[in-house]
């Protein structure tokens, strides 16, 4: 019996051929009409964490990383930057406020509304996809709260090095947004690149957090599981805390 | 006709003036045409594996030995203690656990059957499903070979019809994940030069207030339309060519199609994409604003566009969606004419539909432009 599969696709035409295979035995089996001559090692599956396989419970994490991203260090970019662009910096600068004040009041707004992006998403996966929630939900927000410094001392970053607004945006969205969406596990997973994009996707924040909320989330793990990843991430946001600070101070100060 | 050549000629010293954009516009699609491509694959391989042998026969080893052998698994743990071997899962340690019972040869050998217990780290269920048909095929080919090595004897073709499947994959043998996703990608560039950077070079010129200048001048509106689409018409095609270049240099992505209808297609495509991005600018008032819009735009219509996830597996409200979706009907036209060698007759469907787009869009966008700003 000759099965031609379109496999422009190759996944799918895996996947038709894998279920076409299976009725075809099915059928075979039941056409059987003496014992089974032959062997046969039975596979018995358990999908652990997600037996449904719903696709939201890969997506939800990501996406929580992904619009932290987008708010924080691509709006904060922008917004410092425009200030920059405008002229109004240097105002806020002559004036007795310290640089280190006019960036605190910059970026909180943009925490204020990160928290609230993400007690909306994680009501919304609840509710709507039965995203569990697994583990403990107050270790959740503190690593969001982190995941959100790190975002926030990166668009600090791009903007101390930007001169204007669509140079901020480009160098956020090409080094930040993207290496997020496609290197960071959101989608495709990490442990199927070729290597050299292995040791990239290393570099990307969102990389390690994903681990830290799925695990929370989904596998229901403590911290003993995560310390070492949120140490990674509290590391890269001092470092870029440092940089930025010392951009500041040589470039505008 | 000297005034759109004028303002060609304008638009053209602007882009290559502005030396931040020139690498975003030039190498960054390369950039992400490589990246992406390279790190787009649904395939799974290496998935890590925390095995416990409870019975340690020739027969389970050489199991193992295949699953190993496949180049898919990788054995990390060896343990007795199922207890261990779910801490291990729940680390991230290994995203499978492969369970072989006490007396699974003894059970093949005297009844035929035996279970092997397989708990798959289900997180991406996409994957995990992959993972599941990668280890049923292995274990069917091993059934096999393990009835021969048992010298069982064979099922009597009468009392037992087997079916033999046999099959071959069209177009793509090898089942190269790169061979499908690259001409996905190049549309994903095309449409990003075409809509995004269109829209914020509109909406720059507003911002700064040289559009202001333009409009003071008798410039016919249908003229400065024109003169600010054209520019980005023609890179988005020089992005094409490079981007096929690279295809085929680096992927080895096969062009069994016409190449002329390629572009032919992507120019009338271009056309509605541009229209897309010259009505976001007009509703626009800042470069961030039209940022947001063309980026949010464009992601939810590549996520729904059978790009990453087939189009047939989606809800069937989110497939009667597709319809509207350009993005959609030009990665099937990419997709079909690469890879299938499709002819012109072939994508009439979607050909049309293009047109159909571009009409639509470009109408709304220069009916909803002013050269007077409110």
């Amino acid at each position: 019996m000759q099965v031609l599969t379109d496999a422009s696709d190759p996944n799918m035409a895996n996947t038709i051929l894998a279920y076409t295979t299976s009725i075809l035995q099915d059928y075979q089996q039941r056409l059987a009409s003496g014992p089974a001559g032959g062997v046969r090692i039975v596979p018995e599956v358990r999908m652990r964490y997600n037996p449904e396989l719903k696709s939201v419970f890969l997506f939800v994490p990501g996406l929580i990383a992904l619009i932290l991203m987008l708010v924080c260090a691509l709006m904060t970019s922008i917004t410092i930057t425009r200030e920059k662009e405008t002229g109004t910096m240097e105002v806020l600068l002559v004036s007795p406020l310290k640089p280190a004040q006019i960036i605190v009041g910059k970026v909180i707004p943009y925490l204020v509304i990160s928290l609230a992006i993400v007690s909306v998403i994680l009501t919304l996966a609840r509710a709507v996809f039965q995203v569990p929630m697994r583990g403990s939900l107050t270790l959740l927000m503190l690593e969001c709260l982190l995941f959100i410094g790190c975002a926030l001392s990166l668009g600090i970053l791009i903007s101390t090095r930007s001169r204007t607004q669509q140079a901020a945006m480009m160098v956020s969205l090409s080094g930040l947004l993207l290496p997020t969406v496609i290197l960071s596990g959101f989608i495709f997973p990490v442990s199927s690149m070729p290597l050299p994009l292995q040791m990239v996707s290393h570099i990307v924040p969102a990389k390690w957090f994903l681990i830290i909320v799925r695990g929370l989330m989904i596998k229901g793990v403590g911290f003993a599981e995560i310390w070492q990843e949120t140490l990674v991430l509290a590391g890269m946001t001092l470092f870029f805390l440092a940089v930025s600070v010392k951009n500041f101070n040589d470039r505008l100060a | 006709m000297r005034t759109i050549l004028f303002l060609l000629q304008k638009e053209f010293l602007q882009i290559f003036r502005n030396r931040a954009m020139l690498p975003i516009i030039f190498v960054m699609p390369l950039i992400q045409l490589l990246v992406l491509s390279f790190a787009a694959t649904f395939e799974v391989k290496n998935t890590t594996v925390s095995l416990i042998d409870e019975d340690g026969s020739t027969t389970s080893r050489r199991l193992v030995e295949n699953f190993e052998a496949s180049g898919y698994f990788t054995v990390m743990h060896r343990t007795f203690s199922a207890a261990e071997a779910d801490e291990d899962m729940q680390r991230g340690d290994v995203r499978m656990i492969l369970h072989i019972p006490a007396d699974f040869e003894r059970d093949l050998r005297q009844t035929g059957t035996a279970p092997v217990q397989i708990v798959l780290d289900a997180q991406d269920g996409a994957a995990a499903g992959v993972v599941q048909a990668y280890a049923v095929r292995i274990l069917t080919a091993y059934s096999r070979d393990v009835r021969v090595d048992f010298r069982t004897p064979p099922p009597d073709p009468f009392a037992q019809p087997i079916l033999d499947v046999v099959f071959s994959h069209w177009y793509n043998p090898d089942l190269n994940y790169q061979f499908f996703m690259v001409p996905g990608i190049l549309v994903l560039l095309v449409t990003m030069i075409g809509t995004f950077l269109s829209s914020m070079n509109v909406v720059r010129e507003k911002e700064i207030g040289t559009i202001e200048q333009l409009n003071v001048t008798p410039i016919r509106k249908r003229d400065f339309i024109i003169g600010k689409l054209v520019p980005f018409w023609i890179l988005a095609l020089v992005e094409l060519s490079a981007g096929l270049v690279v295809a085929k240099v680096v992927f080895h992505v096969p062009m069994l199609g016409n190449l002329w209808l390629v572009y032919g297609l992507t120019g009338v495509y271009l056309v509605g994409m541009l229209g897309l991005g010259l009505w976001i600018s007009t509703i626009t008032e800042t470069q961030q604003q039209a940022m947001f819009i063309a980026w949010f735009i464009m992601v939810v219509f590549i996520l729904m566009s059978g790009l990453f996830t087939p189009i047939e597996s989606m809800p069937g409200w989110a497939q009667k969606l597709t319809l509207l979706n350009p993005i959609a009907y030009f990665i099937e036209i990419m997709r079909r004419v690469l890879l299938k060698g499709a002819g012109f007759w072939d994508v009439q469907a979607q050909f049309w539909a293009l047109v159909a787009f571009a009409v639509v869009l470009v109408t709304l966008a220069v009916r909803q432009y002013h050269k007077v700003s409110a």
